[in-house]
């Protein structure tokens, strides 16, 4: 798939869109091309597409539409870069339900986010506020998604420090109840008493800080400690 | 690279242009008298001597439904474009007799009613599905133009 670069005309708010998602990419550069103040000047499939219509026109964006689930990896790299240029704006236009991925979209720098259940005259309409230098999220919205990343980003850090102190032989318990197996089996697999696969659970529930093996197994398997089959 | 002005022109004329990449068109019937008498067949005939074929839009997420239909509609002055939500597919052929259908998930009344549909980005997917006359083509990456193609075969079968 190519990049699609445009010549824009003068005065107008040049667009970048990033989706992989051709028909719809295309469908969209038709409804911003069908009103006069917008000009779509590249259109790319992917992360690195995106990136070489910025390298070959570095002045060619006002105002870029980034799908956050795209071919070579998740959008928010791209829009850190582009929001390193001051006279670029992104919008996120993504099918993600995720408010923590929205959020970090935000974080990352960009502008406003849409989700693609919205009509396609509000993503027009949202690029038209944002060029006009009106806030697409208030500030309160902003800081509550700033919130909730470093809320994500706190818990995700104890969880790791949690999962560093289970022993290996904690891990392989884990895995086992992963597996289904419930303590006379895990004790066999592991050639241990039942006694001691009990002491191994008390250990993991309290360094974990969880309260039941369901729970353990959620947070290990949230975690990727283990795989559930 | 291409240019999008230039591509946007294109459009307006690509049913053609990519119909040559598609290969043989001969598996499509010629004309529509073959079809059957059932009463959704009828109605469809009706609505036809009107003139115009009818799409209907039941994919989602909506800005794909919305952005996709705008486009035909404006390519395809003399299609007639309906958009439904995706949970009222089934009910919505029985009610319009479409002569096309793209949608997210083809429904088993989709596949039995209707001759053309596409199941565009099933589950979000990059991969999507069309039926055109029972031939079944499969697209990595489907483009605008593709479904403009396949518009264009679905009113010459209900033509």
């Amino acid at each position: 798939m190519a990049v699609i670069e445009n010549h824009a005309r003068e005065y107008s708010t040049r667009i970048l869109l990033v989706e992989d998602h051709a028909s719809f990419r295309q469908a969209l550069a038709f409804m911003f091309e069908r009103e006069q103040e917008f000009v779509v000047t590249g259109q790319a499939g992917s992360l690195a597409e995106a990136r070489a219509f910025m390298r070959k026109v570095p002045n060619g964006v006002d105002v870029a539409v980034v799908d956050l689930a795209l071919p070579d990896g998740d959008g928010f790299e791209l829009i850190e870069e582009l929001a390193s240029r001051p006279d670029v704006m992104t919008l996120v236009l993504s099918a993600s339900l995720e408010p923590a991925r929205l959020a970090r979209a935000v974080e990352a720098g960009a502008a406003g986010v849409l989700h693609k259940s919205a009509a396609i005259g509000e993503v027009v309409e949202a690029v038209r506020r944002l060029k006009s230098g009106e806030a697409l999220l208030s500030p309160a919205e902003v800081i509550e998604m700033l919130r909730m990343v470093s809320r994500k980003r706190q818990e995700e850090y104890e969880a790791q420090r949690a999962i560093e102190k289970l022993t290996p032989r904690e891990k392989q318990v884990l895995q086992a109840l992963g597996e289904g197996l419930d303590s006379k089996d895990i004790a066999e697999k592991l050639h241990i008493t039942i006694e001691t696969e009990r002491t191994h659970m008390v250990n993991i529930l309290n360094k974990l800080d969880v309260h039941s093996r369901l729970q353990a197994l959620v947070f290990a398997a949230r975690h990727g400690l283990v795989e559930i089959r | 690279m291409l240019e999008s002005e230039v591509f946007v022109s294109m459009t307006a004329e690509t049913g053609s242009k990519h119909e040559a990449t598609r290969g043989d068109t001969n598996f499509l019937p010629k004309s529509s008298h073959k079809r059957s008498k059932d009463p959704a067949a009828e109605a469809a005939s009706a609505r036809r001597r009107g003139g115009r074929t009818l799409v209907l839009m039941a994919n989602e997420p909506r800005a794909y439904r919305e952005g996709i239909a705008a486009v035909i509609s404006q390519l395809r002055p003399e299609v007639e474009i309906k958009t439904v939500e995706p949970k009222a597919l089934d009910t919505s052929i029985e009610r319009f007799s479409p002569d096309m259908v793209i949608c997210s998930k083809a429904t088993e009344a989709l596949k039995g009613g209707v001759r053309v549909w596409v199941e565009l980005y099933p589950e979000n997917a990059a991969l999507s599905v069309a039926s055109i006359g029972g031939r079944r083509i499969e697209y990595a990456e489907i483009q605008l133009p593709d479904l403009l193609s396949i518009v264009d075969k679905a009113a010459e079968l209900a033509n």
